[in-house]
């Protein structure tokens, strides 16, 4: 039997294709859902962070901050998944587990990610705000926060890179993920090699798609920026 | 970036037909090869009791004890590698392992990419429900949730009647799958079901135990699995089974480990 003819009976005459592309959407669901999960707390975290950071009053919004990136990146992302699927979300799906899981996940890495951002700007930055008339949240979201993204987002593709293959987990809480519809086909046609090398090529397109998108972002990002 | 894309892709390709093309030979070690290793090295996941399971660190069960006879018999040594039950049908028949062992039932799309022994034992797929459930019978299972452990035959059955599978690398998941109410039923064969719901339905109330429907639905003869290349090795197992089946000592673990036996002879 030829190769292409092995490909054909394990992918197309079997039907499994479906598998698969189905498998593909719930990746793509489960990494959009997780990353503007993961963006929203991350920012909200580090902008608490910046804020409560030596202000007595807000000592407790620092140890909350604190204590959830110190869990959350303190266990690994299939721990996590389990505990939320078997434990805390009893009886839920598991793809929004998963959205919500990897989410949570993920905003503790994006926090790190955007505090620096934010700590790379200049102090003077956010005091020229204030000395305009600005809140430290107008300065914060007009002046500070814009100058901090431009400068971390690589570190921000990094992040999303490393959500969308970490998603290949999911399969341990019963979502037919990509990975896991791979592993499916694999089991049902036992060609041990095929699928799985068909799902390693669509994750490297989708990570150079996503590379390639955020070159892109970053040159428009960087038409403001003097210093280039 | 685009040459770098295409050289990635053309790296990939290579790297398929390579593997493709040292895949087609035969993986399965033959009986002299075997001996000669001096070791029979078994895929097992051992989470399905009474047929293979923890028991401290050790894996023990009615197969491990089969095979430690069959090793004896060879004059091999058995060495147990452990891992999730999807992994060891693709580890045997990609030549990682000698053998699998995982009360694998010996089904026509398995047997033309694998070889088998002669079964030695006949189980069922059996339905698992919680005390009250509306599910009395196969019939209402349709269009209901089920819960199976991936890459068994209950999976297959599953899909195959068109149910909605959620489906875990461990049989204690699909059971806490069922008990915190992701799914509606868990199919799983009979005897391991038999083992852990007694388990599970220790000391509790009769309104929240687990129950499992008797209806049996499908036949599922159990045996080793093989790569294809060791016809010599899997013509000596069948002549060792035969003897171990003849002079009852397969009907007498099972009453060991408190299972009911049923004899793969009474299929026919």
């Amino acid at each position: 039997m030829s190769w292409f003819e092995k490909l054909h009976e394990t992918f197309i005459a079997s039907g499994h294709y479906k598998l698969i592309l189905n498998g593909f959407k719930n990746t793509i669901i489960i990494t959009l859902g997780a990353l503007l999960i993961g963006v929203v707390i991350g920012s909200v975290i580090a902008i608490a962070k910046y804020f409560s950071e030596g202000v007595p009053s807000m000592k407790a919004v620092e140890v909350i901050c604190d204590f959830y990136v110190t869990v959350i990146r303190g266990i690994p992302v299939v721990v996590l998944l389990l505990i939320f699927y078997f434990i805390v979300m009893t009886g839920a799906e598991g793809v929004p587990v998963a959205i919500l899981t990897f989410g949570i996940n993920s905003g503790a890495y994006m926090a790190e990610v955007v505090r620096s951002g934010i700590n790379a700007v200049d102090k003077g930055q956010m005091e020229a705000g204030r000395s305009l008339g600005m809140s430290k949240l107008q300065a914060m979201r007009k002046i500070v926060f814009p100058q901090a993204i431009r400068n971390i987002l690589p570190a921000i593709g990094n992040e999303m890179i490393a959500l969308l293959k970490e998603t290949s987990v999911a399969g341990y809480v019963a979502v037919i993920d990509l990975t896991r519809a791979g592993n499916l086909v694999r089991n049902n046609t036992f060609d041990a090699i095929n699928p799985l090398m068909l799902v390693a090529l669509v994750y490297l397109v989708l990570v150079v798609g996503l590379t390639r998108l955020l070159k892109v972002f970053e040159r428009k990002l960087a038409k403001s920026d003097k210093r280039n | 970036m685009k040459k770098l894309l295409s050289f990635a892709l053309a790296a990939l390709m290579v790297l398929v037909c390579v593997f493709a093309f040292t895949s087609c030979g035969k993986k399965g070690k033959t009986l002299d090869e075997v001996k000669k290793a001096g070791e029979l090295v078994v895929a097992t996941s051992p989470d399905f009791e009474p047929f293979e399971f923890l028991d401290g660190e050790t894996v023990v069960g009615i197969e491990v004890e089969i095979l430690e006879k069959i090793c004896e018999k060879l004059g091999v040594k058995l060495t147990l590698k452990q891992m999730d039950f999807d992994s060891v049908l693709p580890g045997v028949t990609a030549g990682k392992f000698d053998c699998g062992m995982s009360g694998i039932t010996v089904t026509e799309s398995r047997q033309k990419n694998m070889l088998f022994t002669d079964p030695y034992c006949l189980a069922a797929q059996a339905i698992v429900v919680k005390a009250g459930s509306a599910i009395q019978s196969k019939a209402d299972l349709s269009g209901k949730k089920v819960s199976a452990q991936s890459g068994t035959t209950a999976e297959e059955f599953c899909m195959g009647n068109g149910y909605e599978v959620l489906a875990f690398t461990a049989n204690s998941d699909a059971e806490q799958a069922l008990l915190n109410g992701n799914v509606d039923a868990w199919v799983i064969d009979d005897l391991t079901a038999a083992a852990m719901v007694k388990e599970y339905n220790e000391g509790k109330a009769d309104s929240e135990k687990l129950v499992i429907l008797s209806e049996a639905m499908t036949t599922e003869p159990y045996a080793f699995a093989f790569a294809f290349g060791s016809e010599t090795l899997v013509e000596e197992i069948n002549k060792i089974v035969k003897g171990l089946l003849d002079d009852g000592t397969i009907a007498g673990l099972f009453a060991k480990y408190e299972a009911p036996y049923t004899a793969p002879s009474s299929a026919k």
